[in-house]
């Protein structure tokens, strides 16, 4: 025992030494994606590419002032500041005229989308003629002099129809004047500016708008208090990431005070508390290291469950001190019993938490590895040093009799009534018989983290402005190798949304379409004009037309304009390239990329979904839509679990009674406490998610512990006392911590507060009628 | 945005010709009187609350063997709104407003950002100042000549600047004692636009919500 408790010891030093030398938190939004099967781990994977991805770190900064000169001398001493955060200032127009200029020599490579259908008719006699009609009228009305420059070399005004497009790509009301982005009335200007790091990466954006939040007073205060205001997904995580911290700080101190005062309460002796801690922080810290070795770091929600585990690591050492105090370990059968209670106590404990290792959302598997391994580490840890602490001769203290006696007395209390035990079984079959019928479901995951309003107002006060997309449907193209693959499925792609644009399916889609083709496709169009349009055909018109044919050289000279080779991405500055090509990619695993495509106004998703069975590379998602159906499969699929657990547990309680009573009496308080727990919630219209099932599952797995402590002790003839308190207590401290949870302002955590509160708690008022009722006093037996 | 990357440098040129010829007042017949300069010739405009006048335009493009020919109206309202309206042949209007230019063509109305070139922006203010009379600001842009003969004068302004003269290499007015008559200008690419102007009316006032009518629907009369 002595080289055991070494051994421990040792392990427990090695373990702390590598938590303190690997730590790392993170609050990474992936911890709540559904890894899912074959068939959603593409849109999974697109998910946490868009987490990544350059469109969720960029930031829109709004500035607003009394008139344009104040907004534009702000905007620009506020860019001036942000160059020296780890930001990339987006320089917008520019960019898109940089590659307008490219376009133009590239005019007869993007004429049209279906080059052999089209152009036929576009540039067939009819067609030249009614383009040269145009170019007049254009050069007649008030925007003539724009294509008077272009009209000598462009007559068919083919580089306009590339601009039309272009303009598809950016519908802001925004014009640019020196350099800054600024609204119709002058009034505010608008910069955009994309983080260095990802938004979801907690500690960089902290930081990052530690220091935006201190640079915009200052930037307003000295120009005339001009508003400065913002809007990025990051401002939200990292405004969620700081209340969940402050909810975690709030609850544990908390719940650790709340539980610690508890055991003070009832075992006087300070000194048994280090005895009672020790597993805790033996759990603890075994949870972390084995989440470290596992995932190479540790989410802060793993650690706000860490901290709740202290109420049911605490169980192991009560019970023990209990049992070892109040009944001097002296009854060979109690001793016995009261080891095996708690051995398979921590047994069915864990079997329920590594239920969440299969469910395929990392988040829970985490918070099982953590919890199981923190569990198993708080009972060896119990069994082997507790003893230790615990001293032959120690006197019971009068308060600790006390409430062990008024505990085994309300206990026998119960035993003798029947009507009791039969009311509170009546009230819950009531309860469950109404409640569970109305019980709702609520799989959004954006309901498990709470928005700050202030922020939100902000945000879309800046997206008005800047007339900004919310992108919550997309098209993303996948399982293509090469960017130019990429391409020709994107050409593919726009086709079959402007189909569903002109069958009124969808309002819209901007798409890296409108700003380049697949060279495959320039090279059709340039092939096409080549083989079958004469330059003398569009002079001829020209001439027609009353205009001066020798005036116009449409192809170049000696038809240098039909001998350019496609528009290639690498072409592009590099710049340009980061700026308007880079966002619509996504990197969704090494050497995979997936091209994005943004929808508007999708009318008909049914519709739209069946016009894109025809491309087997593209996923239609609806992020939010997708989201919530993943997380309802997945809830679905953690109730399966839930109910295969169960079936081990019943499994190894059967294997250890073979006979009903006690298995009902051990297995009925957790399965009652769930549902009653379920339907209480339901008759309070409290729907239930993800996180409640993930409690469920808790209560299952630490509810059977009440049972199977009660039924051990009477099975071991001990006095009804010791164990009754030591229930007592693990429910109090598990409802002090795990309950508590419940005033999170995070709804993820208040919803696993409240179903493990209120479960706990049932399963502690069932375990004591139950083995109350159907248990007969083995001692009496023997009598 | 999609036409950023065009030159816009002749964008107003037409806008610019159409209310000059109509804003000053017709003055009371007797002998031949010629301006004595610049500032009695534009001192009428400073007092124009609103004006209406019809025009033709005559477009003399290189590109084209005939001229395009424009018939419409101008309206203007004082200090800076200014529709000009083509009927005929294809309708369209621009709109210019302090800082802004706004058009409506076939292709619908859209805002032009003229603030985003400068010497465009210089051009849309030079209309500005000749409607409001203010000499200084025109001549701190162009070099302005005056000719007068038999009571028939000529300004002809010549821009300072090189990069206002990429895009207007001469404005020509010219009028008969109080009366203009005509305005020409001559783009940096040697087209000209030259515009006739028939009688105006320089004694209406219109609303913003009436001039927003005029530009927007080729059928409403200011």
């Amino acid at each position: 025992m002595k080289f055991l408790r070494l051994a421990s010891l040792a392990g427990l030093l090695l373990i702390a030494a590598f938590v303190v030398r690997s730590l790392r938190v993170t609050t990474d939004l992936s911890y709540f994606l559904p890894e899912g099967d074959a068939t959603s781990q593409t849109e999974s994977e697109i998910l946490r590419a868009l987490s990544q991805s350059e469109l969720s770190r960029r930031i829109a900064i709004a500035i607003s002032g009394k008139d344009e000169s104040q907004v534009l001398d702000a905007a620009k001493a506020l860019k001036v500041a942000l160059k020296k955060l780890p930001l990339r200032l987006s320089s917008g127009p520019d960019e898109v005229q940089e590659l307008a200029v490219k376009l133009f020599s590239h005019r007869y490579q993007f004429v049209s989308d279906q080059p052999e259908q089209e152009l036929p008719e576009l540039l067939g006699r009819d067609g030249l003629r009614a383009l040269i009609e145009n170019l007049k009228d254009t050069l007649g009305s008030p925007t003539g002099s724009l294509v008077r420059e272009v009209a000598a070399k462009d007559p068919l005004l083919l580089s306009i129809r590339m601009l039309e497009r272009l303009s598809k790509l950016n519908a802001t009301s925004l014009t640019s004047k020196e350099g800054v982005l600024v609204s119709e009335d002058g009034k505010a200007a608008v910069l955009f500016a994309v983080s260095r790091e990802g938004a979801f990466e907690g500690p960089a954006q902290a930081q990052l708008w530690r220091q935006l939040d201190a640079l915009f007073p200052r930037i307003s205060a000295q120009h005339g208090n001009v508003t400065i205001e913002a809007s990025a997904l990051a401002r939200h995580a990292v405004s969620a990431e700081r209340g969940m911290r402050a909810d975690m700080l709030r609850v544990s101190t908390i719940s650790t005070v709340a539980v610690l005062l508890l055991l003070w309460i009832v075992f006087v002796r300070l000194r048994y508390l280090p005895l009672l801690l020790l597993p805790l922080g033996a759990g603890f810290l075994v949870g972390t290291g084995v989440c470290l070795a596992a995932f190479g770091a540790v989410h802060a929600m793993t650690f706000a469950f860490g901290s709740a585990l202290i109420g049911v690591a605490t169980d192991y050492p009560v019970h023990l001190v209990n049992h070892l105090v109040l009944e001097r370990g002296n009854a060979t059968g109690s001793h016995r019993h009261s080891y095996i209670a708690l051995v398979l106590g921590a047994f069915t404990t864990v079997l329920g938490l590594l239920c969440l290792v299969w469910g395929g959302l990392p988040g829970l598997r985490e918070i099982a590895v953590f919890g199981a391994s923190g569990v198993s580490a708080a009972l060896v840890v119990s069994l082997l040093w507790v003893p230790v602490g615990i001293r032959p001769g120690d006197t019971v203290p009068l308060r600790h009799l006390k409430m062990a006696e008024i505990s085994g007395n309300a206990f026998s209390w119960l035993r003798n009534q029947r009507s009791v035990c039969w009311l509170v079984l009546v009230v819950a079959c009531v309860a469950c018989a109404r409640g569970l019928p109305q019980l709702k479901w609520e799989d959004d995951p954006r309901k498990l983290t709470t928005l700050d309003p202030k922020l939100t107002l902000e945000d879309s006060r800046v997206q008005k402005l800047v007339a900004g997309e919310n992108g919550a449907e997309l098209v993303v193209l996948t399982g293509l190798g090469s960017e130019q693959q990429l391409l020709e499925a994107n050409d593919k792609l726009a086709l079959v949304l402007d189909r569903a644009v002109q069958a009124k399916v969808l309002g819209g889609y901007s798409s890296l379409h409108h700003l380049i083709w697949s060279e495959e496709l320039q090279a059709r169009n340039l092939d096409w004009i080549r083989a079958k349009l004469p330059e003398g055909a569009i002079k001829s018109a020209l001439e027609q037309a009353d205009f001066a044919g020798d005036a116009f050289a449409p192809f170049g000279e000696n038809g240098s304009a039909l001998r350019v080779s496609p528009l290639r991405l690498t072409d592009l500055s590099g710049r340009t390239y980061q700026e308007l090509i880079a966002p619509w990619f996504l990197s969704l695993a090494p050497g995979k990329r997936g091209l994005l495509t943004r929808l508007h106004a999708v009318k008909d998703p049914v519709a739209l979904q069946r016009a894109l069975a025809e491309m087997p590379e593209a996923h239609y998602m609806n992020v939010s839509q997708y989201q919530a159906q993943a997380y309802a499969g997945f809830r679905e699929r953690l109730l399966l679990l839930l109910a295969g657990g169960l079936i081990l547990v019943a499994l190894t309680l059967l294997l250890r009674y073979r006979a009903w009573r006690p298995f009902i009496c051990s297995l009925g308080p957790p399965v009652l406490a769930g549902l009653t727990a379920s339907a209480l919630l339901a008759l309070v219209h409290q729907p239930l998610s993800l996180m409640h099932v993930m409690g469920l599952l808790l209560v299952l797995g630490m509810g059977a512990d009440y049972g199977i402590f009660f039924v051990e002790s009477l099975l071991g003839r001990a006095a009804f006392g010791a164990p009754s308190l030591s229930v007592g207590i693990a429910c109090g401290s598990t409802v002090l911590s795990f309950g508590l949870l419940a005033l999170s302002e995070t709804p993820a955590l208040r919803a696993v507060g409240q179903m493990i509160g209120l479960g706990t708690l049932l399963a502690l008022v069932f375990a004591a009628v139950l083995s109350a009722w159907l248990l007969k006093d083995t001692r009496e037996q023997a009598a | 945005m999609g036409k950023l990357f065009l030159n816009r440098r002749q964008c107003l040129a037409a806008a610019l010709l159409g209310p000059l010829g109509a804003t000053l007042p017709a003055e009371a017949a007797g002998e031949p009187h010629c301006p004595a300069s610049v500032a009695e010739v534009l001192q009428p405009f400073s007092k124009l609350v609103g004006l209406k006048a019809d025009f033709v335009e005559e477009k003399r493009i290189l590109l084209l063997k005939k001229p395009l020919v424009n018939r419409g109206s101008v309206v203007f309202m004082a200090p800076g709104n200014l529709v000009r309206r083509i009927d005929s042949p294809t309708p369209s209007a621009v709109w210019i407003r302090p800082g802004q230019f706004w058009v409506r063509d076939k292709s619908g109305e859209r805002k032009l950002d003229v603030a985003r070139w400068g010497p465009a922006n210089v051009l849309v203010n030079s209309f500005l100042y000749v409607l409001r009379g203010d000499v200084g600001a025109l001549n701190k842009h162009y070099r302005i000549a005056l000719t007068c003969n038999a009571g028939a004068w000529k300004l002809e302004l010549m821009p300072r600047a090189p990069e206002l003269a990429k895009i207007v290499r001469s404005l020509r007015i010219t009028g008969q004692q109080a009366a203009p008559e005509t305005l020409e200008l001559v783009d940096g690419s040697g087209d000209t636009s030259l515009t006739r102007f028939g009688k105006a009316n320089n004694q209406v006032r219109y609303t913003e919500a009436q001039l927003k009518r005029f530009f927007s629907s080729p059928a409403a009369k200011p």
